[in-house]
């Protein structure tokens, strides 16, 4: 199956580096490009792709605004926040937005593959010990009404995803069966009102559910 | 207190050696009046006191002691005091503050010291009075060695007492008004939160900038290294635009990094009411001559090709232009703006009443923050009288008619640093 990317980032050299870079993976094909978060809808409505790496700062329409916009199509691509700095403010609100996941301009390619065709896949969590840092930078934020409701089950599935687990991981972790580990994981998200694991795993750490000094 | 109290004493004494030199100089002064020689050995006379006490206050005004002063209180009384910045232009609040607890420190200490001198030695010596062998005369009444000289010993001791009494008052009084005197006027307080602001500005706008330029460049180089390698034996025509790009980008960001350096290199990040956070660009000058509120003419090019950091140094460099024009000349005052064969011209030009000065040692500290700016990007400056504003923005130096004259600031800044 061949993953189908569209690029918004309003630097030219930017865009070009990522083509060539996603164009060279075999399996990854780069659908689109649009230089300005106003431009990505059309784009995505056009060519349906599965992922789109999104700058956060854009001239007219930055990276949060569309990936909100993007989110609340039928049926969203994912989205991968593409940033400069880890420590940056943006990077929370585009995944409270809704993104996937994030990634760094200087992550390395081969990670940066393996970060598109995994939130493509979509059943891991990205960058787990960043989501940490940046919650850890984060006063408690206010409760999330579902987290009372999850049994204890479901408590351990959201710790286990937090930590990055893929549900394989999390099956052989808590040793169930992989389709138990999915019905769990769907019904942690639907108590939670999220979207995605990485929603999930923000509201887990903002409720103070989970705590970013747990694991190390 | 009891433990505090040797030092605030020592400093009610330091109060009262501080007054000395008046107390003998009003005594010089009173025995010369009077044509008796001077009582130098009677500190303690209460008119000479009286008499001295404005001129205490007076020096206070003028003489330096608040540093020594604040030193002392925090040292000696223990006072809470926040040393107060150091300010290169005392106000008239701090000279009256700082006056008034130099008055009332000598005042005080001056008494206490007075006290301290007469009651101690008094009351050793009735100490020693019931072992005396012959009675003796005490104050004009006659004291008899033994039982009968206990009064005496008992008021010596209650003197004493008493002195100390006095000497804890007159220190805790002192240590309480210290901070009030002493502290950080609030003038002062406004202009040290003033300068953070500023540095935590200039802060942000450097990080801000290394974040937006250098961060950014980096990302670039990073991304496009990392396309190359990958596209090298395919494709190495995109591999080589890669490079190029990497080239340039990294090029931009050193001159991004030299110039932050620069000011961070430079201190304290330059004063101005009207600086406008720092932020302003050449294309802020519309609003720059607006707010002058004087008549400029202006011949502004296209600045568009103008790099950031280069643009906001011009700004500055015209803003401190116009000001001198404004504030030392007359009108009309001109300015021109142009970019050309790589550079960046500014000219500011201004009639001026006198004779302009030949060898150009007109405009001080203006100038030289200029100059510094230009320096900074590696540019020239060229001030100096003028026969008019110049056709090309050039610096054409040359003879005016004695009287009436021009002066012009003329600046040249390379777009791009040299390679």
């Amino acid at each position: 199956m061949t993953v189908r990317v569209v690029i918004a980032d309003d630097e030219d050299l930017v865009r070009a580096g990522l083509r060539v870079i996603l164009s060279s993976e075999p399996g990854v094909e780069v659908v689109g490009e649009a230089a300005d978060g106003a431009e990505v809808l059309p784009v995505v409505r056009r060519e349906r792709p599965d992922v789109v790496l999104m700058d956060v700062r854009m001239p007219a329409v930055d990276g949060i605004q569309a990936t909100r916009r993007l989110v609340a199509l039928d049926d969203p691509p994912k989205v991968l926040v593409v940033t400069t700095f880890e420590n940056d403010d943006y990077v929370y609100d585009a995944l409270r937005a809704g993104a996937d996941g994030f990634l760094l301009k200087r992550t390395r390619p081969d990670e940066l593959l393996r970060a598109v065709k995994l939130v493509a896949a979509g059943d891991t969590l990205l960058f787990p010990a960043a989501i940490r840092a940046l919650a850890a930078r984060r006063p408690p934020g206010p409760d999330v009404p579902g987290i009372d409701r999850l049994t204890g089950r479901e408590g351990d599935v959201l710790r286990l995803m937090a930590r990055g687990l893929s549900n394989g991981e999390i099956a052989a972790e808590l040793v169930v069966g992989q389709e138990t580990v999915k019905t769990h994981v769907g019904n942690v998200l639907a108590k939670l009102g999220a979207r995605d694991r990485t929603q999930a795993v923000i509201a887990a750490y903002e409720s103070g559910f989970v705590s970013p000094a747990d694991h190390g | 207190m009891r433990k505090n109290l040797p030092r605030r004493w020592a400093c009610l004494i330091l109060g009262g050696a501080l007054l000395m030199p008046y107390m003998m100089a009003g005594a010089l002064v009173a025995g010369l009046a009077g044509g008796e020689s001077g009582a130098f050995l009677l500190p303690l006379q209460v008119g000479l006191y009286a008499a001295v006490l404005p001129a205490v206050a007076v020096t206070g005004l003028f003489l330096p002691v608040r540093g020594l002063e604040v030193s002392a209180a925090q040292g000696l009384l223990g006072a809470r005091v926040e040393t107060p910045p150091r300010e290169a232009r005392r106000s008239w609040q701090e000279r009256r503050r700082t006056a008034t607890w130099f008055t009332l420190h000598l005042a005080v200490g001056g008494v206490v010291s007075g006290f301290t001198l007469a009651i101690v030695p008094f009351t050793v010596y009735t100490l020693a009075l019931p072992f005396l062998g012959d009675s003796v005369m005490v104050l004009g009444a006659e004291a008899r060695p033994g039982w009968p000289a206990l009064p005496w010993t008992l008021a010596g001791i209650v003197l004493l007492g008493a002195l100390v009494l006095m000497a804890a008052g007159a220190g805790a009084l002192l240590t309480r008004l210290a901070p009030v005197l002493l502290g950080p006027t609030p003038g002062e307080r406004l202009a040290a939160a003033e300068r953070r602001a500023r540095v935590l500005a200039e802060r942000n706008r450097l990080a801000r900038e290394l974040h937006d330029s250098v961060g950014h460049a980096l990302s670039v180089v990073t991304l496009q290294a990392a396309a190359a390698g990958r596209v090298l034996d395919r494709d190495p025509e995109t591999a080589r635009t890669a490079l190029d790009a990497i080239e340039q980008s990294a090029r931009a960001a050193l001159e991004d990094l030299d110039h932050a350096l620069g000011v961070l290199r430079a201190g304290d990040p330059p004063a101005g009411p009207a600086e406008r956070g720092g932020w302003a660009t050449l294309d802020d000058l519309d609003a720059l001559v607006a707010a002058s509120g004087a008549p400029v003419e202006r011949e502004v090019g296209d600045v568009s090709a103008v790099p950031g950091p280069v643009s906001r140094e011009a700004y500055r460099i015209v803003q401190e232009a116009l000001t001198n024009a404004i504030k030392h000349g007359r009108a009309p005052v001109r300015l021109a703006v142009a970019v050309r064969d790589g550079e960046l011209r500014l000219e500011v030009t201004n009639r001026t009443a006198a004779p302009a000065p030949r060898n150009g040692t007109r405009g001080g500290r203006g100038l030289k923050g200029m100059r510094e700016r230009v320096r900074l990007l590696d540019g020239d400056l060229d001030a100096g009288p003028a026969t008019g504003p110049s056709p090309d923005g050039g610096s054409g130096k040359a003879s005016g008619p004695q009287g009436e004259g021009w002066w012009r600031v003329s600046a040249r800044l390379p777009l791009r640093s040299a390679p």
